[in-house]
């Protein structure tokens, strides 16, 4: 696992080439953080097209003031701040925030030797994409990207102790589906 | 999906109102924490997201440079305003005698043209004189 104030540092690191280079040097940026800043925002617009509309214009956001990464005491959660504020903006402009239950507007990735888990990996997803979308945020911020309940609380603008009570209930209800999933497989 | 059965039937001994054990979370943690890289960005985001970075970055330096001149030429305007006025002001002073004021002084002084030229430039170094303070009206007299 990562060290998320290492990760932190890379990307203000990013972001000072940026802010120094301009655009020609957010590639570094988008390399480095665009695969978790993706799958975080697909579980808020719950689809994948809107969900890399809000990353690309949380990154051209960066390009327009690179200061405001370089300056936040921690500047991965504040990417992810701005990738969650950019796909609620757009969640408001389509109004569409339907439960989805299936993974058929996701691009998905194997490689040959995870074929086996591929099953394990659709399950999970289908699980988070079955939670409320306040839980399954916690959920991808606690466990993905490794953040305290202190960060996840700032990205999200609530009481520490409210990240930590979604993320029980969260847990709950994704032990709850996966156990429910995997009897239909059972049964099958 | 075999790890995620065993681990399911788990569940139905450790699942209960009050939360999981810490064990099958941790284990459901790893299982979730697995699944993290299942999802990926599409190949076109990358040149789509750069491609708008720099036309954003192209836009904003443009404006940038249309704001510096638009600022340039207000700062050249102010400063040239108060220039241009006090020119205007030393214009009227350093202005030579016209023909006709040669005239009416030649007329004035009951002289020729040509000593009314002169006695028009005579007064017109006088009153410059004057102004400008560089030379006293006596001395200019004497």
């Amino acid at each position: 696992m990562s060290n998320p104030v290492s990760f932190s540092e890379r990307v203000r690191d990013s972001a000072q080439c940026i802010a120094e280079s301009g655009a020609a040097a957010l590639s570094g940026l988008y390399d480095l953080t665009s695969m978790r800043l993706v799958r975080f925002a697909v579980t808020i617009t719950r689809n994948q097209h809107d969900a890399e509309d809000a990353v690309q214009a949380a990154l051209v956001r960066v390009v327009g003031n690179a200061k405001l990464l370089i300056r936040a005491d921690s500047p991965w959660p504040y990417l992810l701040q701005m990738v969650r504020n950019e796909s609620l903006v757009i969640l408001r402009r389509k109004r569409r925030r339907a439960i989805v239950s299936n993974l058929t507007d996701l691009l998905t990735h194997r490689s040959v030797d995870e074929v086996e888990q591929e099953e394990s990996y659709r399950t999970v997803w289908l699980a988070i994409r079955s939670l409320p979308v306040e839980q399954s945020e916690v959920v991808v911020l606690k466990i993905w990207e490794e953040l305290t309940f202190s960060q996840i609380a700032d990205v999200l603008g609530l009481p520490t102790a409210t990240a930590a009570s979604r993320y029980r209930y969260a847990m709950q209800k994704l032990a709850s589906e996966l156990r429910s999933q995997a009897a239909e497989v059972s049964h099958d | 999906m075999t790890s995620i059965l065993n681990q399911c039937d788990d569940f139905n001994d450790d699942f209960d109102d009050d939360g999981l054990s810490p064990e099958i979370l941790e284990s459901l943690e790893a299982t979730i924490f697995a699944a993290r890289g299942y999802v990926v960005p599409s190949d076109n985001l990358r040149p789509h997201t750069l491609e708008a970075a720099r036309d954003f970055d192209s836009d904003r330096r443009g404006t940038y440079q249309f704001a510096r001149f638009v600022l340039a030429i207000a700062v050249c305007g102010c400063i040239s305003l108060p220039v241009v006025d006090q020119l205007a002001s030393w214009r009227e002073k350093m202005a030579s005698p016209t023909s006709l004021q040669m005239l009416e002084i030649a007329q004035k002084k009951n002289v020729g043209i040509d000593w009314g030229l002169f006695e028009a430039f005579s007064e017109l170094r006088q009153n410059q004189a004057l102004r400008f303070g560089q030379v006293t009206a006596k001395k200019f007299q004497d």
